[in-house]
């Protein structure tokens, strides 16, 4: 859903940035109250920002289509600290997004307004409408996490549709861009629905108010996090493994970019552009770089601070 | 192997690889700050 520079149109440019700055100015001021109220909410910010970052550039290979797409990360966040706060941390994410070649300087609003705010509040309207119809909690974030994933995406083929609509109209651009996203995005938003509805059960199991209940070390956290991270490496492997044959499995991204690009004679841009190296480094550390906020935050809530016998007078 | 070494896959690899050691080491971090402190 990451929207290069030069494909919008200038007037769409602005109207997204519009849109996007006013939600942040509200999200801002929510957040500023909250963290007012309580202090501990900045550690729970921060690993959410920290997670919206990397969810939202985490490539999974996808078998069938032979392209590669990532989910998205705001309803999960949405639903843990609030619509608006999550449209911030993403449009802060997408900030630093264009250091992985992501994302234009001039479609930061329309980025965010896709993912940001479309992908947030869809997510979180989801959540809390399932909830009043009696859906358990963990399967409602799940249905969030899928329908706040395939709606970004729809935005995004929207606003390349209304940013191209001269050439052509914009309900059949919205078509192909969607039919574009669709089969590599239908499995990753079916991932985005088992990752929401896991961290929301975990959550709501052992930190139901979020920031007081401290975890007992009954798993070792490094096993859980070796045998995750093995698993996740199986399923890239596996993934790029069978999608290889469909195709070269670059980035949705980049694919649905392409044809929007070859449609309106103009040319998409990255504000910095990586080689192949430099692009695998940059991923690798702010994997890394997430990696350490994530730990950091997740010993500081989910941990208890062990007292030696000295400190328990 | 050819599958195994395109941008994109190794793009992949790399954020998770990085994402789970940096989970450690933030971790880590935090909890030898806690026991020197």
């Amino acid at each position: 859903m990451h929207i290069s520079d030069g494909i919008l149109s200038f007037e769409w440019v602005v109207v997204w940035y519009i849109v996007a700055a006013l939600f942040v100015i509200i999200g801002i001021r929510e957040i500023k109250n909250k963290t007012r109220e309580n202090p501990a909410y900045m550690p729970a910010l921060a690993i959410m920002g920290a997670a919206v970052f990397i969810i939202s550039v985490w490539h999974f290979p996808v078998p069938v289509t032979g392209s590669s797409s990532h989910p998205v990360g705001t309803p999960m966040a949405a639903i843990l600290i609030g619509g608006f706060p999550t449209v911030v941390l993403s449009t802060i994410a997408l900030v630093f997004q264009l250091f992985l070649a992501h994302g234009g300087v001039t479609t930061i609003g329309a980025n965010a307004v896709s993912m940001g705010i479309v992908g947030t509040f869809s997510g979180l309207f989801t959540y809390k409408v399932l909830r009043k119809l009696g859906i358990s909690m963990v399967l409602a974030a799940g249905f969030a996490g899928f329908v706040g994933d395939i709606l970004t995406y729809a935005t995004t083929s929207a606003e390349l549709a209304l940013g191209l609509a001269e050439e052509s109209s914009a309900l059949t651009l919205w078509k192909i861009f969607m039919l574009g996203f669709a089969p590599t995005q239908v499995p990753l938003a079916v991932l985005e629905f088992a990752f929401t509805a896991g961290v929301i059960k975990y959550i709501a199991e052992k930190k139901p108010e979020m920031l007081q209940v401290q975890v007992r070390n009954a798993l070792s956290v490094p096993r859980v996090v070796a045998s995750l991270w093995l698993a996740m490496l199986g399923v890239i492997v596996l993934g790029a493994y069978l999608g290889a044959s469909a195709g070269d499995l670059g980035g949705t991204d980049s694919l649905v970019e392409d044809t929007a690009a070859k449609l309106s004679n103009r040319e998409a841009t990255t504000p910095i552009a990586l080689t192949a190296l430099g692009e695998n480094i940059a991923f690798t550390a702010a994997g890394l770089i997430a990696g350490a906020f994530v730990g950091y935050y997740f010993a500081a809530l989910f941990e208890a601070r062990k007292t030696s016998i000295g400190d328990a007078r | 192997m050819n599958w195994l070494l395109s941008v994109d896959v190794i793009n992949a690899l790399g954020t998770s690889t990085g994402f789970f050691f940096g989970f450690l080491i933030g971790r880590q971090f935090l909890l030898r700050r806690w026991q020197h402190g």
